[in-house]
């Protein structure tokens, strides 16, 4: 029931994947100064609905979560119980440079510096802060990587649980999540990938 | 398709037919309002690749049994009343419900949604389920209104009935131009029925978070995307049965439906939302007196 | 010291001084010298009066400055920190809407205890900023019941604005950054102005 490795994709999986990725949702949710970048995305000038992309306001419904910008250690506490209430396959796109090195933000004491210590991201995008012609790439790349089913970061999650969650606590502390995540990964069947 | 083998076969299809129209009819609602608005729009069956993304889901996330069973009583539900409403060709089961069946079916969706968003225990759904109902005293009322006045016409109650009535002399014989005051009554009800703006505070998407939408997510948002189509199809054809017609063959009911979508359609894309109470009060001060009226003149006038 | 005591009522009623005709700064500074006997304040800029008062004397200089003089706004309080002098400067900021004119009062406390009086008692907000304040600069409002942090809600570090944290060193002792290696940074530092040909460029 897991993830198949690339070479044993059949064609009934190919036939899903290409269906799957013409209807991606994105969370609705704009944590720093880059999400100032995807009301002209939505709209009508660059309109990204073309491609299947919605924002939709609740975690539980969302496949796409955006890390727009800097994402202070208080903030990071929410989006982790955010992104443990989305239900797999998600992706997390790390959104500007702030998510990829700390960005202008380098120096402060309160913001972390590289996203995919804390989760695992699928796609980056660089810029300070894209433009929408940018982000429309971004979004092309990330259903291109679906299409080839290379996009599998969802599962790193469930297998390096204890690499994320030592990196989190060592940021934040403690937090209750209210998601077992182990024994998701057991009952789905997800951590058996590698057996 | 009204006896033998060729009802068995209409049974196992008719659901699958009426999904794949309200796939096209959702898609085409999307073009539409993004080309009011001046964009392109996803493709044309933009709701088959929700549907098969939500359904692929790999993991769930359950609120406890009554949470999964109402999503089966949610489509379950809407399927069983979609086998009273009659298309062109099949009326089969017509003679064991008339519309006062279907009216009554159609609240056992809302009930299955309201008891799976009840143990989620969200606020924001409780708040939604809670104007779900409010808002049905107002378009549902005046729906069964205007369905009374045309029983009262046609001294009957069955759907099949009030469709061989009108086709008797083509457009002349329609209800909405022999009784204008409820077919323009229905046709505000059907805004309601449909969840479309102004009518839309239901789903209220950012405001209550989709309302009872709110914790379901993956194969059950997908359910519920079903059922939705699936309700979008058989709304409609209630309002082209008893107002324009029925429709002697798939091509007319094909055209019919994207003709009475595109009005629904046309007041969604310019309006904003109207809060519960506004609309309650719009739903008594407008619809309601013009199906009354109407009730009225085909009590008195038509002797 | 001098503390007066202020009931609800008479805090939140309108002074007598607070209506009338808008007084000129110099006026301002005569009232302030002739009714609280502070003499230590001057005219910066048109509309801006400032300067320094003692710390025990705050409290009943904010009281009389509201009751007597009709100022009846206060609109920051900042902090300043003093590191070579070992002192913390609070600036508290009032503005008369009668005159239209900001006063800003500056006060020195100890760094290495750094405690101060709060004057929630005359503003409720001021909490806002006592509470800020705390956080950041580590500075103890005695009388003020509700100290606790609301922007660094798990921090447990040194007060962060103080001169002796350094973010940058916290940055890299606390976070991992990315290590580059990339070719195009050898070709830039080791190519157009460090080359042999790029060096004898750029020194002659």
């Amino acid at each position: 029931m897991a993830e198949k490795l690339l070479t044993q994709r059949n064609a009934w999986d190919r036939v899903l994947s290409s269906l799957k990725k013409r209807s991606l949702w994105m969370l609705h949710y704009c944590t720093g100064c880059g999400a100032i970048e995807l009301p002209p995305t939505m709209t009508a000038r660059y309109d990204m609905e073309r491609f299947g992309i919605m924002p939709m306001v609740t975690p539980r419904q969302a496949d796409i979560l955006l890390i727009t910008g800097y994402l202070s250690v208080k903030t990071l506490k929410r989006v982790i119980l955010i992104y443990e209430q989305m239900q797999s396959p998600k992706y997390v796109v790390g959104f500007g440079s702030c998510t990829i090195n700390g960005g202008m933000y380098w120096n402060s004491y309160s913001t972390i510096k590289s996203l995919d210590q804390y989760l695992p991201v699928e796609l980056f995008l660089a810029g300070c802060m894209p433009r929408p012609e940018a982000i429309i790439a971004g979004f092309n790349a990330l259903m291109d990587k679906i299409d080839q089913g290379k996009a599998n970061s969802w599962e790193d999650y469930y297998k390096n649980y204890e690499f994320y969650r030592k990196n989190q606590q060592h940021a934040f502390g403690d937090i209750e999540t209210h998601h077992d995540i182990p024994s998701d990964g057991a009952y789905f069947g997800i951590l058996e990938a590698d057996k | 398709m009204n006896a033998g083998v060729g009802l068995i076969v209409w049974i196992i299809l008719y659901p699958l037919v009426a999904f794949s129209l309200g796939v096209l009819l959702g898609g085409y609602g999307r073009k539409f309002t993004a080309r009011v608005q001046r964009r392109v729009g996803p493709s044309w069956i933009q709701p088959f690749y929700d549907v098969i993304k939500l359904m692929g889901k790999r993991t769930n996330i359950s609120h406890g049994y009554m949470h999964d069973v109402s999503i089966i009583l949610l489509l379950g539900g809407t399927v069983m009343t979609l086998y009273f409403v009659p298309v062109p060709g099949y009326h089969f089961f017509g003679q064991f419900g008339d519309f006062i069946v279907v009216m009554y079916l159609i609240l056992i969706p809302s009930l299955g949604m309201a008891l799976g968003v009840g143990q989620t225990a969200n606020p924001n759904g409780s708040i939604g389920i809670s104007r779900a109902l409010q808002m049905l005293a107002g378009y549902e009322l005046t729906f069964m209104l205007a369905f009374i006045g045309l029983a009262m016409k046609h001294h009957t109650t069955s759907m099949y009935d009030v469709i061989l009535a009108q086709q008797t002399g083509g457009i002349a014989t329609w209800s909405i131009v022999t009784d204008p005051l409820l077919g323009i009554a229905a046709l505000f009800a059907l805004q309601g029925m449909l969840n479309e703006k102004p009518f839309e505070v239901i789903m209220a998407p950012h405001e209550i978070a989709t309302g009872p939408m709110t914790e379901m997510g993956g194969k059950y948002l997908g359910m519920m995307f079903i059922q939705h189509l699936i309700l979008l199809v058989m709304e409609l054809t209630f309002f082209i049965n008893l107002f324009l017609g029925g429709a002697l063959n798939w091509f007319e009911y094909i055209i019919k439906l994207f003709a009475v979508f595109t009005v629904v359609l046309s007041v969604n894309a310019v309006y904003g939302r109207f809060r519960t109470d506004t609309a309650l009060r719009f739903f008594w001060k407008l619809p309601l007196p013009l199906a009354a009226l109407g009730v009225l003149g085909i009590q008195f006038l038509a002797k | 010291m001098n503390k007066p005591t202020l009931d609800r009522a008479n805090v939140l009623a309108r002074p007598p001084a607070a209506v009338g005709k808008p007084r000129s700064a110099a006026d301002l500074l005569s009232a302030m010298a002739d009714e609280l006997g502070i003499k230590t304040f001057f005219q910066k800029a048109p509309r801006r009066i400032e300067g320094t008062v003692a710390p025990e004397l705050l409290h009943s200089f904010a009281a009389n400055l509201r009751n007597r003089l009709g100022v009846e706004h206060l609109s920051a309080i900042s902090c300043v920190d003093w590191i070579d002098q070992g002192q913390f400067e609070l600036v508290y900021h009032f503005w008369s809407y009668r005159d239209s004119t900001l006063m800003s009062a500056k006060v020195r406390i100890d760094r290495a205890t750094a405690q101060m009086d709060t004057i929630t008692d005359l503003w409720q907000p001021a909490s806002f900023f006592e509470r800020d304040i705390h956080e950041m600069f580590g500075v103890y409002f005695r009388g003020n019941g509700d100290l606790e942090k609301y922007i660094l809600s798990d921090w447990n570090g040194p007060p962060p604005m103080r001169k002796d944290f350094v973010s940058r060193d916290f940055a890299h002792e606390h976070f991992q950054f990315k290590t580059y290696d990339v070719p195009w940074d050898e070709r830039i530092q080791g190519g157009y102005y460090g080359s042999r040909n790029g060096e004898e460029k750029k020194n002659g």
